[in-house]
């Protein structure tokens, strides 16, 4: 892969993160969801896209950000990838910037959590810094749906009346 | 080797038809065994290997060439009758069609010939051609379940030959199409369409589904298809455990979608290895049993209200019920009161259960215990049903139910807290409407779970909002109640919808991986208005009403109509006792002699802790359950309290039996007796209880009558009476 690169970036809570651009297929104004009860909270919903139907991740939840009002014109970034396309929910669409691969920073040690795991590194912008994030890191890490409701335990019932 | 235009397609072609030839080579010899001697199948195998061999020469693959010449040599000999081809000689043959395939496998994967050395075959093939000796075994025959073709469902099979017919049509149903759509977008554009929009989308619709109609026959495969390689499966695992079997096939040609004749291949091939191993006995327990030595295996196809039915028959000895009962005990799936109650019917089904097997050693072919339950989970996940029927020294029969096909499903739409959500018509019974007053008296609710009381059945009812977690347990009566009821298997329950729409023919899409774990949906897809629409399970939704079942069981029926028949199968009586201050436990009736209130006085402590009531002149060694049960911390309290209070008074005792011993189980007080549906969870853990189940409404444990004993007094179950 060249070492020229262009993100596409968006915004996400505070923070602006970047994506290869290689990655990401379209940009959607927000598509009618429908939701999945039972999915993991990350899944926003599912999506029609041209006959295809996509699922939509929340990636302000993905991310673990604080939960903040997201715009009810949220756009979403449509990845492609092996198993179809994936699409991710985020507050606003920003500029297609240029990208070396020498300007990728490591993360700051002190750096924890979900987002860690996600981020392929920082870029530092003259004004801001710009999170780098891993396509295959966001949509593979994301837990597989556990089945079933538990059934109800035992301890819970009412106790006896005499 | 590209450099030829064209060589591509002369390969394709000579790939395709050399396949063809060799399957039909190897079912030609097939039959010959069975048929030795037929001048038209010798002479049908004999064009079948001449032509493979023009190819291979024409082409230059040498080796291939001269392993068909080594093969018709043998069958000249054949034609002349000049040998017969016996069971060695069809194996030489069956060798060779292996060698075949293989080295057509590899011309596909590279475009050589294998350097393979044929010689042993070829010398061996040499010696089944000398007319006297018969040939000796010079390679050792192909164990079965190994054969190289196996997962052959690469290549060839990824091609489809489609009729030409059905193209043509195909092709003139998409002008047609194409000019339906143009009459669409003009209409759109247009500033009134009005009426020409009517009768341009009425127009699509007529095409739209003459389209899926042929679409779907170009899909559909006939079943001979998967078959076609059961009679050498069949031949080779016979052999394999010293049995002769016969293989019979019948409605080969019923089609059904190409993605199930696929998924079908595994399961058959299963259920085809137990067949021969476990069903059909050997030719001398044949003979002893007045059958022909021969068995007798019959696979059969056809069509039936919509379903594909396939059957699996063999004429053997048959499933033994009470085996399966025993195995079902030894495994503590069943306690032994509950097996011997269990119809045969139902007992036969326990063999789909995993880990079940009942053969006792395990061959190289099965008794691990693995396979029944996949078959039935693989078959369940095309949207199709198990059953089977056995009879003892007759045979078993196993019925497979199949839908035609799976992309395409009518399906009802129905909403749930504003979304809605496909319903497959397959499992639909009917749609039950309640008024506001039917609903409160037809429904009853049992601590949270509700039943629906619908013309003398009783139906679990599972709440659609509250299983996807959206809305609470019990919806409010006071609107009525929409009910879809769906039949999952053997089992019918209602779902609890918000409203019904619709029906709709909808395209079933598999869901994202990420939420393939999630049993109540079945796929999703995207309904006419663009929007996307999950498709609910019924099969998953009916396994999780397991809880409710069980809660309906007991307190609705004595309260319903005394004409509401229901399957009084895995039923059982049980003693409702109390003990510690909240225990609730089930004891088997059957296990029960006496009920006794014995004054505290009665009781004598003997050293050791064991304790003995006089009873009928005799010492009854007694067993404080509640000691046994609440061993568990924070329970100590409440223990000492309630032992107190019996002591001041009188003991309840439930005496009950082992062989010739009698106990004296002591109980804080005998509640009822009940009649429940033997379904226990089996989550506890704990010493003295088999499982939990709920009984009349309350979760009541049910006592290990062996264990709590053996907790306490194991002596008294090893010896007798002390």
């Amino acid at each position: 892969m060249s070492a020229f690169r262009q993100l596409c970036s968006f915004q996400v809570g505070d923070h602006l993160f970047g994506l290869d651009i290689e990655r990401v297929q379209e940009i959607l104004l927000p598509p009618p969801l429908t939701r999945v009860p039972g999915a993991p909270p990350e899944v926003a919903g599912l999506l029609n896209l041209r006959g295809q139907i996509v699922p939509a991740i929340d990636l302000r939840r993905r991310l673990d950000l604080p939960d903040g009002t997201a715009p009810t014109d949220a756009p979403h970034v449509v990845l492609r990838g092996d198993e179809g396309a994936v699409s991710l929910r985020v507050d606003a669409i920003g500029d297609i910037l240029p990208f070396e691969q020498s300007d990728l920073a490591p993360l700051p040690d002190n750096l924890r959590g979900p987002l860690r795991s996600m981020l392929l590194g920082v870029h530092a912008l003259p004004d801001r810094l710009l999170l780098v994030l891993s396509a295959d890191a966001v949509v593979h890490g994301l837990a597989p749906a556990s089945s079933a409701s538990a059934a109800p335990s035992f301890p819970l019932l009412p106790q006896e009346s005499r | 080797m590209s450099e030829t235009p064209g060589w591509d397609d002369v390969m394709r072609e000579f790939l395709l038809e050399s396949r063809e030839h060799v399957q039909s080579i190897e079912a030609t010899v097939l039959e010959l065994e069975a048929q030795p001697g037929s001048q038209p199948l010798l002479a049908q195998l004999f064009r079948g290997l001449h032509t493979v061999k023009g190819t291979c020469g024409f082409l230059g693959f040498t080796r291939l060439e001269a392993l068909m010449h080594a093969a018709e040599e043998l069958l000249g000999l054949a034609r002349d009758r000049r040998l017969v081809l016996d069971r060695e000689r069809v194996s030489t043959l069956l060798a060779l069609a292996d060698a075949a395939r293989a080295a057509l496998e590899h011309i596909e994967a590279t475009g050589l010939e294998p350097a393979v050395d044929h010689a042993a075959l070829l010398a061996r093939m040499a010696g089944a051609a000398t007319a006297n000796a018969p040939a000796e075994l010079s390679e050792p025959l192909t164990p079965p379940g190994a054969l190289p073709w196996r997962g052959a469902a690469t290549g060839v099979d990824s091609k489809l030959r489609v009729d030409v017919a059905l193209l043509d049509r195909l092709m003139n149903l998409m002008g047609e199409l194409v000019l339906a759509r143009n009459r669409i977008l003009q209409c759109a554009a247009s500033p009134t369409p009005g009426a020409d929009l009517m009768t341009a989308s009425q127009r699509l619709d007529v095409v739209t589904t003459q389209v899926q109609q042929v679409v779907m026959k170009t899909r559909l495969q006939p079943v001979g298809q998967v078959w076609n390689r059961f009679p050498r499966l069949v031949r080779e695992l016979a052999h394999g455990c010293g049995k002769q079997v016969r293989l019979q096939l019948h409605g080969a040609d019923t089609e059904l979608d190409k993605t199930l004749v696929e998924a079908l291949h595994d399961p058959l091939t299963h259920l085809l290895r137990n067949a021969v191993d476990h069903g059909v006995e050997t030719p001398e327990q044949r003979r002893e049993a007045g059958k022909p030595p021969v068995g007798c295996l019959t696979l059969s196809a056809s069509h039936e209200g919509g379903l594909v039915h396939l059957g699996m028959s063999d004429d053997g000895a048959g499933i033994d019920v009470q085996r399966v009962r025993q195995v079902a005990v030894q495994r503590g799936l069943l306690t032994a009161d509950q097996a011997a109650r269990l119809p045969d019917a139902d007992a036969l089904m326990l063999i789909f259960m995993p880990g079940f097997s009942t053969a006792e050693r395990v061959t190289s072919l099965s008794g691990r215990g693995v396979g029944m339950d996949v078959v039935r989970t693989q078959v369940e996940r095309i949207g199709g049903t198990v059953e089977v029927h056995s009879r003892p020294g007759q045979g078993t029969t196993f019925t497979l139910k199949i839908p035609l096909t799976l992309a395409i499903i009518p399906a009802l739409l129905v909403t749930c807290r504003g979304d809605r959500y496909a319903l497959p018509q397959a499992s639909l019974r009917e749609v039950v409407w309640l008024e506001p007053a039917q609903a409160r008296r037809d429904i009853s609710r049992i601590q949270g779970a509700c039943v629906l009381r619908l013309r003398g059945e009783l139906l679990p009812l599972v709440v659609l909002a509250s299983e996807l977690g959206v809305g609470p347990a019990t919806p409010e009566l006071d609107e009525g109640a929409t009910i879809v009821v769906l039949q999952a298997g053997e089992r019918a329950f209602g779902l609890w919808v918000d409203a019904i729409h619709d029906t709709e023919e909808i395209v079933v899409k598999p869901l994202w991986k990420h939420l393939k774990g999630l049993a109540c949906y079945a796929g999703a897809t995207v309904l006419g208005d663009g929007r996307v629409a999950l498709i609910l399970d019924a099969m998953g939704l009916g396994r999780r009403v397991g809880t409710v079942a069980e809660a309906q069981a007991q307190v609705v029926v004595p309260e319903a109509a005394p004409e509401a028949p229901r399957p009084e199968d895995a039923r059982e009586r049980v003693l409702l006792c109390r003990t510690g201050a909240e225990g609730r436990v089930a004891i088997p009736l059957s296990r029960v002699a006496r009920l006794e209130e014995l004054p505290a006085s009665d009781v004598e402590r003997l050293s050791g802790g064991m304790e003995m009531a006089r009873y009928h002149g005799q010492l009854l060694p007694l067993v404080r359950v509640a000691s046994v049960l609440e061993a568990r911390p924070g329970a100590t309290e409440r223990l000492t309290q309630g032992l107190q209070v019996a002591f001041g008074e009188s003991l309840s005792v439930v005496v009950a039996t082992h062989s010739d011993t009698r106990v004296g189980l002591v109980v804080d007080a005998i509640l009822d007796v009940a009649e429940v549906e033997l379904s226990l969870q089996r989550e506890t853990r704990r010493p003295g209880v088999l499982g939990s189940m709920v009984v009349q409404s309350r979760a009541t444990e049910f006592l290990d009558v062996e264990g709590t004993v053996r907790a306490v007094h194991p002596e008294l179950l090893t010896g007798g009476a002390p």
